[in-house]
């Protein structure tokens, strides 16, 4: 942890001279900020969180005074749990942070031209006990939950936590077109369900099944209960083979 | 964990807790974040008090304004402007109704002890 007020300042000044901030604001801010560590007395890390993560969260982001603001861009997209964090991994490069999930557990991004800047992002398990361990170990570092869903939640950073000036964004790709993104595993195990389903629903309607409703029903649940345990198995072991194979729809 | 829930909380509402702080007259960072606490609302770090107070300025409602100390770094004061002073009473009225239908909601799911 950065315990030195001077090197700290330095890192924060850079941070924000990087994200375009006039150096007059950041004198002003550091002036503002050095007075309120001679107050409280904490270390500065320990005060306002990691540099390159503050200077972000404070003004990195935001259009100089004066200059027009650009209207942010919006996207709502979602992928299977065998291609969301590739996926995530890709569109935080192109500047698109993870605002929340919404109900259907779809990702809502903003992106805003002129001062987008590159984002990463993390999926963890929290169910249970594990979410105050998580939770502790990834703050400090500069991890933000953005989104929970289930047994398991999204965490953004900005990349200049990790990567410093590096993690600048120069030119925006455009805003994709799908919003839709399913894996080869994801899009073989919703063909077979809904082959199951229709199979058991047309057998059910022509009478060929020659079997109470109530079993169709069950064979039905059960094939979905093992598609959630094998989903969740997946979440376990971190399966990912989104890499080559996800598409948008 | 009751720091967490505090913390997810607050999110919603920080915003206009810093607000409220300015109602009174002008005031800094350090007692911003001293009043917070005493109100019980938690130790609010400087890691999340500026980017709010930046924002504040940035949408119109709060202006700052560095004076330098005769003794020791300045600080920079912050008030409200009329566009705050209005945002604080329209947004504190949907807070209050929202606290309202989230109190009815527990109250009925059996909480009321």
């Amino acid at each position: 942890m950065n315990t030195d007020p001077t090197t700290y300042f330095d890192e924060l000044s850079t941070a924000l001279r990087t994200a375009g901030v006039a150096e007059a604001q950041i004198a002003s801010t550091v002036a503002e900020l050095t007075g309120h560590l001679a107050e409280t007395g904490t270390a500065p890390e320990e005060e306002f969180g990691p540099a390159a993560v503050f200077a972000a969260q404070l003004g990195g982001t935001a259009p100089a005074a004066g200059a027009p603001v650009a209207e942010a861009e919006t996207w709502t997209w979602t992928a299977d749990i065998y291609s969301d964090r590739h996926l995530l991994a890709v569109h935080g490069d192109e500047g698109w942070e993870v605002e929340r999930l919404d109900t259907l557990g779809r990702f809502v991004c903003r992106r805003v031209p002129g001062s987008a800047m590159r984002w990463e992002y993390r999926r963890e398990l929290i169910s249970g006990r594990r979410r105050a361990r998580v939770l502790a170990e990834l703050e400090p570092e500069g991890w933000e939950m953005c989104g929970e869903w289930v047994l398991y939640a999204y965490f953004k950073r900005p990349k200049a936590a990790s990567e410093g000036p590096a993690a600048e964004l120069a030119t925006l790709p455009a805003k994709p077109k799908g919003w839709l993104y399913l894996s080869t595993r994801g899009r073989w195990m919703l063909a077979a369900w809904a082959t199951l389903l229709v199979f058991l629903g047309t057998a059910y309607l022509i009478g060929a099944l020659h079997m109470p409703s109530y079993v169709a029903a069950l064979i039905a649940t059960s094939g979905a209960a093992a598609a959630a345990y094998g989903t969740k198995r997946d979440l376990v072991k971190g399966t990912d083979d989104g890499k080559t194979t996800a598409k948008a729809r | 964990m009751a720091a967490d829930r505090r913390s997810s909380w607050l999110k919603g509402v920080l915003d206009l807790l810093v607000l409220s702080c300015l109602t009174e007259g002008e005031s800094y960072g350090y007692e911003i974040s001293k009043a917070l606490a005493e109100a019980g609302l938690g130790e609010i770090k400087g890691g999340t008090l500026y980017p709010v107070l930046n924002r504040l300025e940035e949408a119109g409602l709060a202006v700052g304004e560095f004076r330098v100390a005769e003794r020791g770094p300045g600080r920079r004061y912050y008030h409200l402007t009329e566009a705050g002073r209005r945002h604080l009473a329209t947004e504190t009225d949907a807070w209050l109704d929202f606290h309202t239908a989230v109190k009815t909601m527990l109250h009925t799911g059996g909480t009321t002890r």
